[in-house]
């Protein structure tokens, strides 16, 4: 699909966690610099999609989730509406549909904040 | 005398100078400090994973093995228990053939507790969801819960983790405490087929959750305030430790930490989490004079410890589905 940049966060790791290098070495900032920032960016350049997918993760920490996704509005400048437009979160399976959830939650509490 | 004074592994322990054993005037070997665990007939994973951390801590400070003494005259759960968690290998006996044979003869097949895990951060989390795994499959959850499973302790264990390396040691904690601060946490687990449970037991050596959430961001000056109609002599008490489980319950609200910041504080909450998304179970945090304990469909229940834990302790006890 030529107007969707994929990202699987299985591929950085299934077991993602933490804000910083501090906390692990699969952290959230890290994500969210190296991979999901420069997606995001390119995507915002060229109108495409940012679809993150969910599937294969074993480990759902809100650090995790806070700081890569809530790090967009914090750290990166980006507002909640941007990213409504440009990010797309797939579970990857039913059950994980509550961390998508949450990762809507953490941006939303970012642009309040 | 307790435990941690008759293992006493402070910053000034002279390494390899084995105080755990002496001769006599009379050149006989003795061993003027150990535990006698022989009186001990029920052994849970949260009381052995604080034992193994003890004697770990010793056996850095001090470079030599504590003795265990007499461990044929144990209880065969405190033998199993202990052997399973890796006790001996961490007191550098290793699995040698005497203590493996009176494994065999003792070992109750019934349940199993995990090899003992410590780190300092997040990065031991793929090595303990391997051993939740393998506890899953011991106790023939279906495969597909399982990896639902599998998923919901990884992330409350990791939250557990991380907290250990974010709050547990600062560094005014290390300078003061005039024991060793391995700066880390342990974890193990234990899968009981008969009772279809899965616990799971993280514990640290650090400053405690009273002992750091009060002092930052302004929690103690409105908890305070929030108990003083309740609690009469309520500062002088809280020095005391009377509220160190009213600390706990309040570092468990969403967004409550040691810091102002509102992305802050989500982590103890979410160790609540896995007790919600589990069929059924609870979660009990032990830490100075405070405990915690959150089951599910139940209201919480908190309240002070007569003797304070050294740390914090953290323990998620799943009762899982039976098949069929």
């Amino acid at each position: 699909m030529e107007n969707q940049i994929m990202i699987a966060v299985a591929d950085y790791s299934k077991y993602p966690s933490g804000r910083d290098d501090h906390d692990g070495s699969f952290n959230g900032e890290k994500f969210r610099k190296t991979i999901l920032l420069p997606a995001v960016i390119k995507a915002k350049e060229t109108g495409q999609k940012v679809t993150v997918t969910l599937q294969g993760v074993l480990s759902f920490g809100s650090s995790f989730l806070e700081e890569s996704f809530g790090g967009l509005v914090r750290c990166e400048g980006f507002s909640a509406e941007e990213l409504e437009t440009i990010l797309n979160v797939d579970p990857g399976r039913p059950n994980f549909s509550r961390h998508v959830q949450s990762i809507w939650k953490h941006i939303e509490s970012a642009s309040k904040a | 005398m307790r435990l941690r004074d008759n293992l006493a592994a402070t910053k000034t322990s002279k390494k390899n100078s084995n105080p755990w054993k002496r001769h006599n005037k009379r050149g006989q070997l003795e061993i003027p400090r150990y535990v006698d665990f022989g009186q001990i007939q029920q052994f849970s994973a949260a009381p052995a994973v604080i034992l193994a951390a003890i004697y770990d801590r010793a056996k850095t400070a001090t470079g030599c093995v504590p003795p265990a003494i007499n461990f044929t005259s144990w209880s065969s759960e405190a033998f199993q228990t202990l052997y399973e968690i890796g006790f001996f290998e961490i007191i550098g006996h290793g699995p040698v053939d005497r203590v493996q044979k009176v494994y065999i003869e003792k070992r109750d097949t019934s349940y199993q507790v995990s090899k003992i895990l410590t780190g300092k951060n997040a990065d031991g989390l793929e090595e303990a969801s391997d051993i939740i795994s393998e506890l899953l499959g011991y106790l023939s959850v279906e495969p597909r819960l399982a990896e639902v499973l599998l998923t919901e302790v990884n992330s409350a264990v990791s939250e557990a983790m991380i907290n250990v390396a974010r709050h547990a040691y600062p560094q005014e904690f290390e300078d003061s405490s005039p024991l060793l601060c391995l700066k880390k946490w342990w974890m193990s687990a234990k899968a009981d087929i008969q009772s279809n449970t899965l616990t799971i037991v993280v514990y640290d050596q650090g400053a405690t959750i009273p002992g750091t959430l009060p002092e930052r961001g302004g929690v103690q000056a409105v908890l305070i305030d929030a108990l003083k109609p309740y609690i009469p002599n309520i500062e002088q008490r809280a020095k005391q430790g009377a509220v160190d489980h009213e600390y706990i319950n309040f570092s468990m609200r969403e967004g409550k930490t040691q810091t102002k910041d509102p992305q802050r504080g989500l982590g103890l909450p979410q160790m609540r989490d896995l007790i919600d998304q589990c069929p059924d179970g609870t979660l009990t945090i032990m830490s100075r004079r405070g405990l915690y304990k959150y089951a599910k469909n139940v209201t919480e229940h908190k309240r002070k410890l007569e003797v304070a834990l050294e740390g914090t302790l953290i323990e998620w006890e799943l009762t899982l589905p039976r098949e069929g």
